[in-house]
């Protein structure tokens, strides 16, 4: 009997494993088509009459606005700054590097809770209004190691000798990263600023301490299972899963045309020395 | 002197870190030369290369062109271009913007046509619109090549770039540098390990180990007169031989070599004493055991087209002997048969040894 054949137990196990983490999102979407006001079974008709009262509730749109803003706000200063940070952390001396990185990514490992209580502390000491700014502020301390991480990924990835025969053929350094570093790192660039739209867009211990009086989506969702469950607040679960899941999928998909790009370049070099 | 030499290093040193690369090296290439820089991997040649594109600053010394000090000038600010060592061609633009680039770049007029003129030059006119993965390893460097000379630099520099080929290939784009070399007049310099390119390509050939320069000459000069055993070895197959130097008469030096004495042609610093004869296989003939002469016993021949390559155990000597007979000498010597051993003495060069 070869090793790589499976028994049925282990395919069992998969299945079993699959429904118990697919079968809730199942349920939430499903009874957000609910007929009646029931969120549990039984399931008595379809209707997208919660969908009607959702979007027309003023509180839903001004918080969806207020999240969609502040995740666009947060994924430009975070393209911006990060892909400065990148640059910075792969061409500065060497012996910089790695304790300049582990400076950078060491906020990855800070639990959300410690975090949000911090800068509620921070922007209390500094008499700043809690505010939709601070809770920008919050989401770009929080997302912006991720986007530095793919970032310099994908810089640590780009043969230098590119660069190189860019400056050897007269370009200033700020020409090489516009006519070479940048056209060959966008598909990266752009898939990590997807990713931080989705984190910053459904994040929600950080901002639940330094939310001041406006609402982001996630926080009002929480407040609407303090009051009433009924299949509403699964439309709305199930809109910033959709939202989510998109720049999740956008950001998967560029990774993917970045990745094509790169073995295409290995595959010429690879090619010539099996020639 | 400096009127017309385009490149000159004075005394350049470089460290890396307690890692010396370069230990004080001087070095004038002339307008127009073809000047290689031989040496094997870690030699310091590619650190020198990248010395003079100014990707490096060394730790000491000046680099100059036409008597300028360019020696703090950035890459971006030389008038000197680099192909390198796997062509290093931007894969986002095709061939006609690659080798665009740089009159993109200072703003040149004519571009088409000095792109089209470049393409002309390396045989690839047609391939404009080509990207990097639809060309063959042998066509990236000939768009190198035209990326860098349509700038048309003062000093071309060339690192390792025909290492990633396969023979046939190299042996193409040799044929091809030297043509493009005659048709441009411009200086390059060109780095290699590979000592049958610098030998075919070379005016001059400079031979690095371990950061210092071995020689500098002429590639008949270095495969002739080689100045130390690691350019008689680095250059050519060569049979270094540890001999006394007996006598030294005006042209000519009598040697110990085993016991037996030979004579070989003499030069100046040459001291009696202990010394290196260089004897290149070829040269050796072998024949009859002839009666006070020197004999060895064959114990390995292998056919090589134009000859066999023998190697020979010498009594006296620690290392066996190479001999070449060509395969128009008729059969090759029987394995385990004793041979004599004889060369031209006009043939072979001696160098001076330190004593151990």
């Amino acid at each position: 009997m070869s090793v790589t054949q499976r028994s049925p137990i282990t395919y069992a196990v998969t299945l079993l494993a699959l429904v118990f983490l697919y079968l809730p999102l199942a349920m939430v979407v499903l009874f957000s088509f609910h007929a009646t006001g029931a969120v549990s079974f039984p399931f008595t008709g379809f209707s997208l009459r919660w969908y009607r009262e959702t979007l027309g509730d003023e509180i839903f749109r001004s918080t969806l606005w207020n999240s969609t803003v502040v995740a666009i706000s947060v994924s430009v200063v975070t393209l911006v700054i990060g892909t400065m940070a990148a640059y910075g952390l792969t061409r500065c001396a060497p012996r910089l590097r790695a304790p300049l990185a582990l400076l950078f990514f060491l906020p990855i490992t800070l639990p959300g809770l410690f975090v949000g209580i911090a800068l509620l502390v921070y922007f209390a000491r500094l008499d700043i209004q809690l505010s939709l700014t601070t809770v920008m502020i919050g989401h770009f301390v929080y997302v912006f190691p991720y986007f530095l991480l793919v970032a310099k990924a994908a810089l640590d990835r780009l043969d230098p000798a590119l660069e190189e025969a860019a400056a050897d053929l007269g370009a200033s350094p700020w020409r090489i990263f516009r006519k070479v570093t940048l056209p060959l790192i966008w598909p990266v660039l752009a898939g990590a600023t997807a990713l931080a739209f989705a984190l910053s867009f459904d994040e929600f211990i950080i901002t639940f301490f330094i939310i001041g009086p406006d609402s982001t989506l996630p926080m009002f969702m929480y407040s609407r299972l303090h009051r009433t469950v009924d299949p509403a607040i699964n439309v709305v679960s199930t809109l910033l899963l959709a939202i989510t899941l998109v720049f999740w999928v956008i950001a998967f998909a560029f990774a993917v045309r970045a990745a094509r790009g790169r073995a295409r370049a290995t595959d010429t070099l690879l090619g010539e020395a099996a020639a | 002197m400096t009127e017309e030499s385009r490149l000159e290093l004075e005394g350049v040193t470089h460290r890396y870190g307690t890692v010396t690369a370069l230990q004080d090296v001087s070095l004038t290439i002339s307008d127009g030369e073809f000047v290689t820089l031989l040496g094997p991997s870690g030699c310091g040649k590619t650190t020198l290369l990248r010395i003079v594109a100014g990707f490096i600053r060394p730790s000491e010394g000046r680099l100059l062109l036409q008597g300028r000090d360019v020696t703090r000038i950035p890459p971006h600010r030389r008038p000197v271009n680099m192909v390198f060592q796997r062509a290093a061609l931007f894969p986002h633009l095709d061939v006609f913007e690659n080798v665009a680039f740089g009159l993109r770049v200072s703003g040149a007029p004519d571009i088409e046509a000095r792109v089209t003129e470049a393409l002309r030059l390396v045989r690839l006119v047609g391939f404009e619109r080509r990207r990097a993965h639809e060309l063959s390893g042998g066509q990236l460097q000939r768009v190198a090549l035209a990326r860098a000379l349509v700038n048309r630099p003062r000093v071309l520099l060339l690192d390792e770039p025909l290492a990633a080929l396969d023979l046939r290939i190299r042996l193409e784009m040799e044929a091809e540098l030297r043509r493009v070399h005659r048709e441009t007049g411009a200086t390059f310099v060109y780095v290699t390990h590979d000592q049958g390119e610098a030998l075919a390509l070379s005016d001059r050939i400079v031979v690095f180990d371990q950061g210092n320069v071995e020689q500098v000459g002429t590639p008949d000069e270095i495969y002739r007169r080689p100045a130390t055993p690691f350019a008689a070895r680095f250059v050519g197959d060569a049979n270094v031989l540890p001999v006394h130097v007996v006598e030294l008469s005006g042209t000519r030096a009598t040697l110990d070599l085993a016991g037996i004495r030979f004579s070989a042609p003499s030069h100046d610093g040459l001291a009696a004493g202990p010394g290196w004869l260089v004897v290149r296989p070829e040269v050796i003939r072998l024949g009859t055991v002839a009666g006070d002469g020197m004999r060895g016993v064959v114990r390995d021949v292998a056919f090589r087209g134009s000859g066999f390559a023998c190697e020979l155990d010498v009594e006296g000597l620690s290392e066996p002997m190479k001999a070449e007979v060509s395969a128009e000498s008729g059969a090759p010597p029987e394995l385990g048969s004793a041979i004599g051993i004889a060369w031209d003495s006009e043939a072979v060069c001696l160098l001076s040894r330190k004593p151990e």
